[in-house]
């Protein structure tokens, strides 16, 4: 199982290798249908650890000035789907998770527990850090894959269809910290349709980059 | 796309051609010999998925699984192909068996890099494999035919290296972290140069110009990407002597009782039904994996080892790309309002440079595509430590600052690593299935790791935070995987001569990747495109003079 699942994340190149802990769960995924939180019912978790696991998983990625967090995303809701298609042993680690968190909590507060599990991220040792390294990465890919992290978070302006593609402008490389607070300022954003005299603006001022 | 499934085959009882596989050989060889006036029947073992329900430009949250478990490429690759195959003794690789009409260009990077003069020549040039038994000059004049015929943007920069074309279409607009880069290639002595790739930058032969999805890899709708469904098959038909035969799995080359080649054997999967068709030519054009398994399965009183193969040599010699590269997270770009960057994934191309340093104490390079990821995605966000807010922030401002560096690597062509086919294990149509066995060499191991090296002496040039993906040991192939059929001067250790044509079977054509004598760094299907090119000028000829 080990070696297929590492086959497989070498099949579909990039894009698995920055998603590799997802694809630990992989299967396919015919006749499946297009994912929606609007009348989903849980499928893996129930109602309460689903409401532990959304209040983690808003810890993790919370709402601020900027954008929504993960619980205006549902990302909890993302992740029962994603368990309720996935290998029983790593539904097996994601409700003993929950019940270790739930357990360190017990003894302090839920943010301190969190706390706990993610220390030494880098090089988890216990189950404990495990689970926070799986719960992060599903964070992650939940919200990040979300309409909220897409549009509102990141304001990703790509996934469209252009006339040109406009390549590098100067505006886009701020020279300094003074430059980028300057161009924060501006907010100016790469154009969505580029005239041929403004297409030659821009290579120009991309060529000034060239050393 | 236009193309009709064939006419009942009692119908047209022996066609001059039949070709196996429609993809980028398949798409060349058969618009070439309509063409030339030969009645042609394709068997593709997949069906068309139309490019206008492609799911390329399906948000993540429109898609069951956010996309994240191969949901958009999952309609070509159809009829359980992904799971019947089996990997034994082998290193961390996997070979990339689509089934859909167009095969591996209905979605795929399109980088199309001409082999070098010194990449014939694995024997002369580095002391090890085989020289080709055709040379650069000789494949030219079909580079250059294909460039034209499939259109490829990009330019002559005059590195030996990357041979360039006369005819390309304007070049991709660099990125902001593409200048950055060269600032710090250029400051090394490392060339960097505008990729070319199968991708229009203008309108050319009746096809729109990319609109900068980056969706490539998903497949493209308009068919600015080349695709040989969209821009090769419907020539072949329009010339009346194109016959496609879809849901039509090759089981069993048949051949007479001199072993030539009379026709195929095929499954229809839809119907469930056995059929035959007969040609005076059969041209092989499945890919590496299953082309070696039709072979391998083609066994006859005349070719008890498999059609071809009495040397042992049909199977052997399978290789292709090994990777592993970085990203990097500019700081000269970090917090800088977001804007679209996606454009045509890779831009810009950084050709193997290992040999302007001198010797090597290993064979061969590697060539950095770059930025072929998506920046829809924050691939750092998994990867820096932390959470809360603090850390949402710094995942929005890292991410402007995306700088993708992916490396190919040569791999050796040997013997010892070869598919077979298991044949107490079947799939779901009866047919046996292959079985990989891939170890990396002393050779591949060594420039691997320079090939680490290097990339981080490049990223040490960068201002950024680094994240290397290199493994602990070499992966492969990238969906390059060639060689299971090679083309080679020495009749004991190759299938077939320098025009992909079988030695021992004279009407018996290979012309995917499977040919392939040795790879170099480079991307494999413009030299799969031009090899068939040439084969199918070969055909024409033997054909005019009574040959086959």
């Amino acid at each position: 199982m080990e070696r297929r699942t590492a086959i497989r994340i070498v099949a579909l190149g990039t894009l698995a290798s920055k998603l590799d802990v997802v694809a630990a769960g992989m299967c396919h995924s015919t006749g499946a249908v297009g994912w929606s939180a609007g009348n989903y019912k849980l499928r893996f978790f129930t109602s309460e650890e689903n409401e532990l696991l959304d209040r983690l998983m808003e810890m993790i990625i919370p709402a601020d000035s900027h954008s929504p967090g993960a619980h205006a995303a549902q990302v909890s809701l993302f992740a029962d789907s994603m368990l309720a298609a996935s290998s029983v042993a790593i539904q097996k680690q994601w409700r003993e998770g929950l019940i270790q968190v739930q357990s360190e909590a017990a003894k302090s507060s839920l943010a301190e527990a969190l706390a706990k599990s993610a220390f030494n991220e880098g090089h988890p040792t216990t189950d404990l850090q495990r689970f926070f390294r799986a719960l992060k990465l599903m964070t992650v890919n939940g919200y990040y894959t979300s309409a909220i992290g897409i549009h509102q978070d990141l304001q990703y302006q790509g996934n469209t269809y252009l006339t040109a593609f406009p390549g590098c402008a100067r505006h886009q490389i701020p020279a300094n910290q003074a430059g980028e607070q300057r161009e924060k300022a501006q907010q100016p954003r790469a154009p969505r349709h580029v005239s041929d005299e403004q297409g030659n603006e821009l290579n120009k001022a991309a060529q000034d980059l060239k050393t | 796309m236009g193309v009709v499934e064939g006419d009942t085959l009692s119908q047209t009882p022996t066609y001059d051609a039949c070709i196996i596989g429609s993809g980028a050989a398949g798409g060349v060889v058969a618009k070439e010999l309509c063409e030339g006036g030969a009645k042609v029947i394709m068997l593709e073992a997949g069906r068309e998925v139309p490019p206008g329900k492609f799911l390329s430009h399906k948000w993540p949250y429109e898609l069951p699984y956010r996309g994240l478990r191969g949901e958009k490429q999952a309609p070509f690759y159809q009829g359980g192909v992904s799971t019947s195959i089996r990997y034994e003794d082998c290193d961390s690789v996997s070979v990339d068996r689509i089934r859909v009409l167009g095969g591996r260009t209905v979605h795929w990077n399109a980088v199309v890099l001409r082999y070098a003069q010194r990449d014939f020549k694995g024997w002369s040039a580095d002391g090890i494999e085989e020289d080709w038994p055709l040379t650069y000059d000789e494949l030219e004049p079909y580079y250059e035919r294909i460039e034209q015929m499939i259109g490829v943007c990009g330019q002559d920069d005059g590195l030996e290296i990357v041979p360039a074309g006369k005819h390309y279409l304007p070049p991709l607009p660099w990125r902001c972290s593409e200048h950055i880069l060269h600032r710090a290639t250029n400051g090394m002595g490392i060339p960097l140069i505008s990729v070319r790739k199968a991708v229009l930058t203008t309108v050319y032969d009746s096809r729109p110009p990319c609109h900068y999805c980056g969706h490539c890899m998903s497949g493209c709708d308009v068919g600015a990407l080349f695709n040989s469904a969209v821009a090769m098959l419907p020539k072949a038909q329009r010339t009346g002597n194109f016959t496609l035969r879809q849901n039509a799995l090759a089981r069993e080359i048949l051949v007479d009782r001199e072993g030539l080649a009379r026709g195929v054997s095929f499954v229809d999967t839809q119907a469930k039904r056995e059929q035959e068709v007969k040609a005076r030519v059969v041209v092989v054009c499945c890919a590496t994996v299953e082309s070696a398994r039709l072979l391998l399965n083609s066994r006859s009183p005349r070719h008890p080892n498999g059609l071809a193969n009495s040397n042992g040599v049909v199977g052997r010699y399978l290789h292709g790309h090994l990777g592993g590269g970085v990203d990097i997270f500019l700081k000269e770009l970090e917090g800088a309002p977001p804007f679209n960057q996606d454009g045509a994934t890779d831009h810009v191309y950084i050709p193997r440079y290992n040999h302007l340093a001198g010797e090597k104490d290993y064979a061969g390079g590697w060539g950095l595509q770059v930025n072929f990821s998506s920046y829809m995605f924050p691939n750092h966000a998994s990867r820096i430590g932390g959470y809360g807010v603090a850390y949402k922030e710094r995942v929005r401002k890292m991410q402007p600052g995306y700088l993708m560096l992916g490396a190919f690597g040569k791999t050796e062509a040997r013997p010892e690593n070869y598919v077979t086919v298991e044949p107490h294990q079947v799939d779901e149509n009866g047919i046996s299935i292959p079985v990989v066995h891939f170890r990396f060499s002393e050779n591949d191991f060594a420039l691997w790791r320079d090939k680490n090296r290097s990339l981080m002496e490049i990223c040490s040039n960068l201002k950024g935070e680094v994240f290397p993906d290199f493994g602990e040991a070499p992966g492969g192939f990238a969906s390059h995987e060639v060689g299971t059929i090679r083309m080679g001067k020495n009749p004991r250790t190759s299938v077939l001569n320098g025009f992909c044509q079988a030695r021992e079977v004279k009407n018996l054509f290979v012309t995917d990747g499977s040919c392939f004598t040795s790879s170099s760094e480079k991307n494999p299907t413009l030299t799969i495109m031009a090899l068939s090119l040439r084969a199918a000028d070969y055909i024409k000829e033997q054909r005019r003079r009574g040959e086959l």
